[in-house]
């Protein structure tokens, strides 16, 4: 056996159960499809992680939000992610909105979450210059926004220093068994690993693993989800997490303000069946800024800086976190459909007690880490802690990103190998001109760091490579 | 005599060095230039180093290689080789203008591989790269010229637009003809257009984003209008009737309006580590 656990699957459910994992003294393999961590919904959801005040308690799913809010401080603290407590305001604009705050108050009342029901003046004062024609709104103070591709890519380095094996466009495309079911090897398209048990958290893949496994058959789709991002600009003016109140027609509509200070509003939630397309379409996009325009007055569409699309895990039964019935060594964390990130650290708690009830030893190691070593971030200091940035070299204009925090996201643990891989780590590109400008600078630093020539920068997965070739 | 008002220039193009000319002995002015030559892009071009010696004998000071970062109502935060912190009464933005983004032309479909801003395809050509075989450019502005001529290198081209230079006759133009979305992954293999009547799809390797002369600002608390800020861009989105040394002489004028004393505005930063 060359490992004793084999986690498939790099999203923020993976990267949570791998980061735990590598403080204890096991050889643990990660394997990943793509070509980077964090490449699934993982990077393209609405970075809320809070208190759970908005969902029904007694489920797992709450459980393991409520059992994950405390940690967000010390999380991110460790692993160098951005994070802010900003609150959120659910705004209830006619009568039958003012209903659904109420039983929402008593929502929140349920999970614990301290909250208050603003109106009149109060409520200007809390909302200033955001939805001016709302009538009341629920506050709660403890929500949160986090940076859930440096969550996850956080985590990602912090397993592979301690020495997790991880595998990006490694994807597993088989496994074999011993007599009693339990896989004992995993195999992937360059090698074959043996293995002592496996974690399948592969999101919307999960099902198509645990096929690939002989265990459960059960129905995954993927649910998208469109959002449109704003500038920073606009973003001055959104200071807190606001929504609309779903009723039984439309869903909520939501704003957030980003750890960068920009604002995603979105998103949708259409079940689709291909697991790939990931496009977004003008109609949709049309409903979500209709609604939007409530939540942010005098929008302007000159202010969108991107919209994409995200692919959630749907599944037939949400939040199947358990040791498969049909392989004793298989272990479920599938189906967390639009929680994942705010859910996560417990997912990945209860996940390594169900290794341990399959005789999985957690030993802990006295010599793992538990804290990344932070770069300095240009964006992310006052002017007067710039004075000591002040002689770096700005590659991205936009937002402000130094060649320095470009190249340590090509080198190191987990390192960029793309221009998408780049911009997930720095937000180089990422921008109100998406890379117009610094997208030759960066691929200069990748081809410097990884060989590649002029041409054959890719974007992201191989074949999306600038040009087709070189003269 | 009291020390004259500081001004600070973001940008070294034809509109910022204008500015500054015109500025002279008026106030102090520094020029900042985020590439390590003066002129930027075109420090080649006879036009810019003649505005520029005629700035400099009038005693206007130029910050090579050092990025613009942010505005903070009475000062500016630098970074590069004259960085640090520079108190200023105004700043003015000449920052030229960039293609507009994806998002800006409202194209749909898939993100994927080899759409590219035409800033970017411009420097891949000049590098020998070969972009496509049947490469496509979205607007037909001044970026698209360029672009248009390196990619028939290579193979086939067709531009989506009116253009107002002159074209290579054997770019094929398609006026009133916008991009709905692209197809194919990971790398882009087909777009949908159309002309407002009608919808088709046609083959592609290379998507060239050239619409549009969007002002392109990256000082931060100067992206919209603000106290002690002058945009020496073009407004209108619209480059034939513009022009920046006009533009840069008009920003100066409203500059020297601006020499009042201002408060400090600290800027929102992004957030970090609780």
């Amino acid at each position: 056996m060359t490992h004793d656990v084999a986690i498939i699957g790099a999203g923020v459910i993976g990267s949570a159960i791998a980061a735990r994992l590598s403080r204890c003294r096991l050889r643990v393999l990660w394997l990943e499809a793509a070509h980077d961590v964090a490449e699934g919904a993982s990077k393209a959801n609405s970075g809320i992680a809070g208190t759970g005040y908005d969902m029904p308690t007694g489920t797992l799913e709450s459980d393991l939000v409520l059992a994950s809010r405390d940690t967000w401080e010390s999380t991110c603290e460790a692993l160098d992610v951005p994070f802010e407590r900003v609150g959120s305001l659910s705004f209830a604009f006619d009568e039958d909105d003012l209903a659904k705050v109420e039983k929402l108050a008593e929502q929140a009342a349920n999970a614990g979450a301290r909250f208050e029901v603003l109106d009149g003046a109060r409520l200007r004062e809390t909302a200033a210059g955001m939805a001016p024609d709302a009538l009341a709104a629920l506050h709660v103070p403890g929500e949160a926004v986090v940076d859930p591709i440096r969550l996850t890519i956080g985590r990602a380095r912090l397993a592979v220093t301690n020495g997790v094996d991880l595998r990006c466009s490694t994807p597993a495309t088989g496994f074999l068994h011993d007599r009693d079911g339990r896989v004992t090897h995993v195999v992937t398209p360059k090698e074959t690993f043996a293995v002592g048990a496996v974690v399948n958290a592969a999101g919307v893949n999960g099902d198509v693993i645990a096929r690939a496994a002989k265990a459960e058959s059960f129905e995954m789709w993927p649910r998208k989800g469109m959002f449109l991002l704003l500038d920073r600009a606009v973003g001055e003016r959104v200071t807190k997490i606001l929504t609309t109140i779903p009723t039984e027609h439309t869903r909520g509509v939501l704003a957030v303000p980003t750890t960068n200070r920009t604002v995603l509003v979105g998103p949708t939630a259409t079940d689709e069946t291909d697991k790939t397309d990931k496009t977004t379409d003008e109609e949709t996009l049309d409903w979500i800024w209709r609604r939007a325009g409530n939540l942010i007055p005098a929008l302007s569409r000159d202010h969108v800086i991107k919209v994409f699309a995200g692919l959630r895990p749907a599944a037939d039964r949400t939040y199947r976190i358990e040791v498969s019935a049909q392989v004793p060594n298989l272990v479920h964390a599938t189906g967390i459909r639009s929680t994942g990130v705010q859910s996560s650290p417990a997912v990945a708690d209860l996940v390594c007690s169900l290794l341990e009830s399959i005789g999985v030893p957690l030993t802990p190691r006295l010599d793992s880490r538990v804290r990344l070593p932070r770069v300095p971030r240009l964006a992310e200091l006052s002017s007067a802690d710039a004075a000591s940035l002040a002689n770096s070299t700005v590659v991205c204009a936009c937002e402000h990103v130094t060649a320095a925090e470009i190249q340590a996201a090509c080198t190191g643990v987990v390192p960029a190998r793309s221009l998408d891989g780049v911009r997930k780590r720095t937000r180089a590109m990422a921008g109100r001109c998406q890379g117009a400008y610094c997208s030759v600078g960066v691929g200069f630093i990748l081809s410097v760091q990884h060989g590649y020539e002029p041409w054959n920068v890719p974007q992201g997965e191989p074949g999306s490579e600038w040009g087709v070739g070189g003269a | 005599m009291p020390e004259p008002a500081h001004i600070v220039v973001a940008g070294s193009g034809l509109a910022g060095l204008a500015c500054a000319a015109a500025l002279g002995r008026e106030a102090r002015v520094t020029v900042f230039e985020r590439l390590p030559v003066i002129g930027g892009e075109h420090w080649e071009d006879r036009a810019h180093s003649d505005l520029r010696a005629k700035a400099e004998a009038r005693g206007v000071e130029f910050a090579a290689g050092t990025q613009a970062v942010r505005w903070e109502g009475d000062r500016l935060l630098a970074v590069g080789q004259s960085g640090g912190l520079h108190p200023a009464r105004a700043l003015v933005v000449a920052t030229g203008h960039r293609p507009r983004t994806r998002a800006e032309s409202r194209v749909d479909g898939a993100r994927t591989g080899g759409v590219i801003p035409a800033t970017v395809a411009a420097h891949l050509l000049a590098q020998r790269v070969i972009l496509g075989r049947n490469v496509v450019i979205l607007g037909a502005g001044r970026w698209a010229r360029e672009v248009a001529v390196g990619a028939l290198r290579a193979g086939a081209c067709t531009v989506l637009g009116s253009p107002w230079l002159d074209f290579p006759a054997a770019a094929e133009v398609l006026p009133g003809v916008r991009v709905v979305r692209t197809l194919g992954m990971p790398r882009i293999q087909s777009i949908e257009v159309s002309d407002g009547e009608r919808t088709w799809t046609r083959a592609c390797d290379s998507l060239v984003l050239a619409d549009g002369h969007v002002p392109y600002r990256n000082v931060d608390g100067a992206v919209l209008d603000r106290p002690g800020v002058i945009f020496a861009q073009d407004l209108a989105d619209d480059e034939p009737g513009w022009s920046p040394i006009e533009a840069g002489i008009q920003a100066a004028t409203l500059a020297l309006q601006q020499r009042a004393p201002r408060d400090h505005v600290p800027t929102t930063l992004r957030i970090g580590h609780p």
